[in-house]
C-alpha cells in the first residue's frame, strides 16, 4: 500500500485571501517562483500533509465536496500523479 | 451541524515565475471587452512574453516559451478588457515541453497577470466583444 506525502519544501501560506504554495530550500531549486492555487487543490494537499493514502484522500474530499461519481476519485490520482512529477508530493511505502 | 458541501471542480495551481515582467499589451479599443472563454483542452500551459507580431497561438519554435503551470480549463467566460496583454501559448498535452501540431492557445493572466486563462479559438476577431 502506498503513502503519499506533500514536499516540505513547499509551504502552503494564505496571503490577501489567497492561497499559495511557496517553494523553500531544494524548492525554490526546482521552482524560482509560486503557485496560486484554488480552494481544491489547496484542500487535498492539506490532507497529504500526513502521509496518507489516495483512497483516504478521496474519502474525505468526498465528505466536503459534491461530485458526480467517481470524479474526485478521478482527479485525486491525476493529482497526485501530477504532483510526483513535479517533486511537490513523496511516494512513502507502508511497511 | 455540517454546513452544504462544496462543488468540487478539478485542483488547480498556476505558475508565477519571479522575473521582470515582460509583455506587449494587444492594441484594442479602450472601452471595449473580449468574452474571453476559458476553455482549452488541460495539461501544462505555456506562454511566450515576447510577441512575434501576432497572437494567433501559432509559433514556428518553442523558444522562448515559459512555463505556467498545471492547468485545467474553468469553463468560465470572463471579460478582459481590450487593452489587457494577450500571449501566444500552448498547452502541453503529450508532456515533450514542446508546442506540438493542435496545441497552440490564446492566453489571458487575468486582470492582475497572476493567472492563467486558455482558448483554442485562435481568431481574436471572431472573439464577442462588448462595450465596458
Amino acid at each position: 500500500m502506498k503513502l503519499y506525502k506533500t514536499n516540505e519544501d513547499f509551504l502552503l501560506r494564505e496571503i490577501a485571501g489567497e492561497y499559495i504554495l511557496v517553494p523553500v530550500g531544494n524548492g525554490a531549486q526546482q521552482l524560482n517562483g509560486m503557485l496560486t492555487l484554488n480552494d481544491t487543490f489547496r484542500f487535498v494537499w492539506e490532507q497529504f500533509k500526513e502521509a496518507r493514502t489516495i483512497e483516504d484522500v478521496v474519502k474525505r474530499t468526498e465528505q466536503e465536496y459534491d461530485a458526480e461519481k467517481g470524479r474526485i476519485e478521478q482527479d485525486v490520482c491525476q493529482f497526485v500523479r501530477e504532483c510526483l512529477e513535479y517533486g511537490f508530493m513523496k511516494e512513502e511505502e507502508l511497511l | 451541524m455540517k454546513g452544504a458541501k462544496k462543488q468540487w471542480i478539478y485542483p488547480q495551481a498556476v505558475g508565477e515565475v519571479f522575473t521582470p515582467n515582460e509583455y506587449i499589451a494587444a492594441c484594442g479599443d479602450s472601452g471595449k471587452v473580449y468574452y474571453f472563454k476559458c476553455d482549452a483542452p488541460a495539461g501544462t500551459l505555456y506562454y511566450y512574453p515576447t510577441s512575434d507580431g501576432a497572437v494567433d497561438g501559432i509559433r514556428a519554435s518553442s523558444t522562448g516559451a515559459k512555463k505556467l503551470g498545471i492547468y485545467h480549463p474553468c469553463n468560465i467566460t470572463h471579460q478582459a478588457a481590450s487593452t489587457n496583454p494577450f500571449y501566444d501559448g500552448f498547452v502541453d498535452r503529450n508532456g515533450n515541453k514542446k508546442q506540438d501540431k493542435g496545441e497552440g492557445v490564446i492566453v489571458w493572466r487575468g486582470e492582475y497577470q497572476n493567472n492563467g486563462h486558455a482558448t483554442n479559438n485562435l481568431n481574436m476577431d471572431s472573439w464577442e466583444t462588448a462595450k465596458s
